[in-house]
C-alpha cells in the first residue's frame, strides 16, 4: 500500500490516514510505504500517529518504509530521531522494490524444487 | 572632528528593488544583497549575547563618533537608544524620508562628516583610522576597500552635501566617481547567507574575529552569561555559548561550537551540535538539533538549506509565558489522552511532551 502524504500533516489528517490503513492491517504481514515527497511541515502528532502505525504493521510482520523524503522531512526526522527507527529510501520505488527484494530471497532459494519437479 | 554616523540596517531582496537608487548600490560591490535571517536582517540577531547592530554602535562609540542615528531598509527608523543623536522627525517612514531627515538634520547641527555604515556585512574596521584617512587626505568621499572587494563603509565631508542645491542622494552620487579608497586588511563577514551568520559565530568562539561572547568564561572556551543554567547532567563540550538566563536541561549535550543565545530553554536529553539557538528559543524533549539555526519558530538547516516553520511548540517553540503555558497545557492533554505503552517502548524517551 502506497500512502502519499500532502504538504502539511498534522495529527487529525494523520489520523484519517491511519483509519484508511486499517483494512490494509487485516492482511498479513502488511507492507506500506510512505511517500513523503510532498511534506513541508508534520507536527508530533502525526509523527505519533505514524509510530503508531509502525508498531500495529510490525505487530503483524510487515513493515512501514519511508520513501521520496523531502529535505523538510528529513530535517524533521532528524530532528526528532525518527530516522533511526523507520527505514528510509531516497525515493518510492526503491522504498517499494525493498519489499520485492525482501521477498524474493527466500523464494529463490526455493526455486529449484518446482524446476526439478 | 564632529562626526554623525547614519547606520543602515540592509532588508531583503524586496528591499532591494525598492531601493535601487541607493548610493551604496554603486558604491558598494561586496556582497549588497543580503538575506535575511529566519524572517529578521542579520544586523539584528545576537551573537554571543549580543547583536551586530549594538556591537556596531559600540564600536562606534568607541571610536569616538559623536552620533549614531539607525534606519532600516524596510523602511522603520530605529533611533538607537536615548543616549544617541535623534532627529525632531521620527515620524518619517519609508527609507529615504528617513535618510534625508537624518542627513539634514546632521548638516543643520555642523557635523563635519558623515560616516555612512550598511549592515549588511559584518566589518572589524579602526574607525578612528579611516576617519583620520579621510580627514588628511582631504577627500569629500572616502569609502573602505578589503580584498574582498569595497564595503558599505564611508565617509562624507558634510560641507559637500550642505552646499549643494541637489538633493543629498543626487550630490552623494556625483562625489562616487572621486572617492578615496582606504584599504584595509580586518575580519570581514559577508552575511550574505545563514552559513555566513553561523560562520560568524564558530569565529567568535574559536577568537577568530572580534567579538567577544558576552559573559564569563567558567571553563576554557565555555562562556555563560548572566543566570545561566546548566544542570548537572548536562554535557557542555568547548567552545559553547550559553546565554543569560538560558537553562540547559539534564541530558542534554552542547555541542559543535555551538551557542544557545539569551532565555533560551533546552529540554531535558536534546542534543545539539553545531547550531545557533537564537534567543527566546524552546527546544523540546530528547530532539537532535544538529547543523541549523533555530529561533522565531523557525529552523534552517545548514546542509539542506531549508528554512522550516515549526507550529508545534513541543518540538520547537518559545520562551515566553503564553506559549509556554500553552506547551505545558498540551503535554497535560496528551498524557491524559491514551498513549499506548507499546510506542513508548520504541522510543526509550518519549520526546512530544513532558507527561508522555
Amino acid at each position: 500500500m502506497l500512502l502519499k502524504l500532502p504538504e502539511r500533516v498534522d495529527g487529525r489528517l494523520a489520523r484519517t490516514f491511519a483509519r484508511e490503513l486499517n483494512r490494509e492491517l487485516m492482511n498479513d504481514r502488511p507492507r506500506i510505504v510512505v511517500d513523503l515527497s510532498q511534506v513541508k511541515q508534520i507536527d508530533s502528532d502525526a509523527l505519533n500517529t505514524l509510530l503508531d502505525c509502525m508498531v500495529e504493521v510490525a505487530n503483524r510482520d510487515g513493515a512501514v518504509k519511508l520513501g521520496g523524503i523531502s529535505p523538510e522531512a528529513a530535517t524533521i526526522l532528524e530532528l526528532t530521531r525518527m530516522d533511526r527507527v523507520f527505514e528510509m529510501f531516497p525515493t518510492v520505488a526503491e522504498a517499494a522494490s525493498s519489499f520485492s527484494v525482501a521477498r524474493l530471497e527466500p523464494a529463490t532459494e526455493q526455486a529449484p524444487e518446482p524446476a526439478a519437479a | 572632528m564632529y562626526v554623525g554616523a547614519i547606520v543602515t540596517i540592509a532588508g531583503g531582496a524586496r528591499c532591494e528593488e525598492r531601493s535601487g537608487s541607493l548610493p551604496r548600490k554603486r558604491l558598494g560591490s561586496y556582497h549588497s544583497a543580503p538575506q535575511r535571517l529566519l524572517g529578521s536582517p542579520f544586523a539584528t540577531w545576537d551573537v554571543l549575547g549580543e547583536s551586530i547592530l549594538d556591537r556596531t554602535l559600540d564600536r562606534l562609540r568607541v571610536f569616538g563618533v559623536d552620533h549614531v542615528s539607525v534606519i532600516s531598509e524596510d523602511g522603520f527608523c530605529h533611533w538607537s537608544g536615548s543616549d544617541l543623536f535623534m532627529p525632531p522627525s521620527r515620524a518619517a517612514s519609508g527609507f529615504w524620508p528617513a535618510w534625508d531627515s537624518v542627513v539634514s538634520h546632521y548638516l543643520n547641527h555642523n557635523m563635519e562628516t558623515l560616516l555612512l555604515v550598511r549592515l549588511g556585512p559584518y566589518v572589524e574596521l579602526d574607525y578612528s583610522d579611516f576617519l583620520r584617512f579621510h580627514r588628511e587626505s582631504a577627500a569629500a568621499l572616502t569609502q573602505a576597500n578589503h580584498a574582498l572587494g569595497a564595503m558599505d563603509l564611508i565617509a562624507v565631508d558634510a560641507k559637500q552635501l550642505r552646499d549643494t542645491k541637489d538633493s543629498f542622494r543626487a550630490r552623494l552620487s556625483a562625489m562616487i566617481a572621486d572617492r578615496r579608497e582606504y584599504r584595509f586588511t580586518g575580519y570581514v563577514n559577508a552575511l550574505a547567507d545563514p552559513a555566513d551568520f553561523r560562520r560568524l559565530v564558530q569565529d567568535a568562539l574559536h577568537g577568530q574575529c572580534g567579538i567577544r561572547p558576552v559573559g564569563n568564561e567558567v571553563e576554557p572556551g565555555i562562556w555563560l552569561g548572566d543566570g545561566a543554567r546548566i544542570e548537572r547532567t548536562a554535557n557542555v563540550l568547548a567552545p559553547a555559548y550559553i546565554g543569560a538566563n538560558s537553562w540547559v536541561r539534564s541530558s542534554c549535550t552542547i555541542s559543535g561550537a555551538s551557542a544557545v543565545e539569551k532565555q533560551c530553554e533546552v529540554d531535558c536529553a536534546t542534543s545539539v551540535d553545531d547550531c545557533c539557538i537564537l534567543p527566546g528559543t524552546y527546544l523540546g524533549m530528547g530532539l537532535n538539533v544538529s547543523n541549523a539555526i533555530v529561533g522565531a519558530g523557525k529552523l534552517f538547516h545548514l546542509g539542506r538549506e531549508v528554512e522550516l516553520e515549526m507550529n508545534d511548540g513541543r518540538l520547537i517553540g518559545s520562551t515566553s509565558g503564553s506559549q509556554r503555558l500553552t506547551r505545558t497545557a498540551r503535554a497535560l492533554f496528551g498524557s491524559m489522552s491514551t498513549r499506548r505503552s507499546q510506542t513508548a517502548s520504541l522510543v526509550t524517551a518519549r520526546r512530544f511532551g513532558h507527561f508522555n
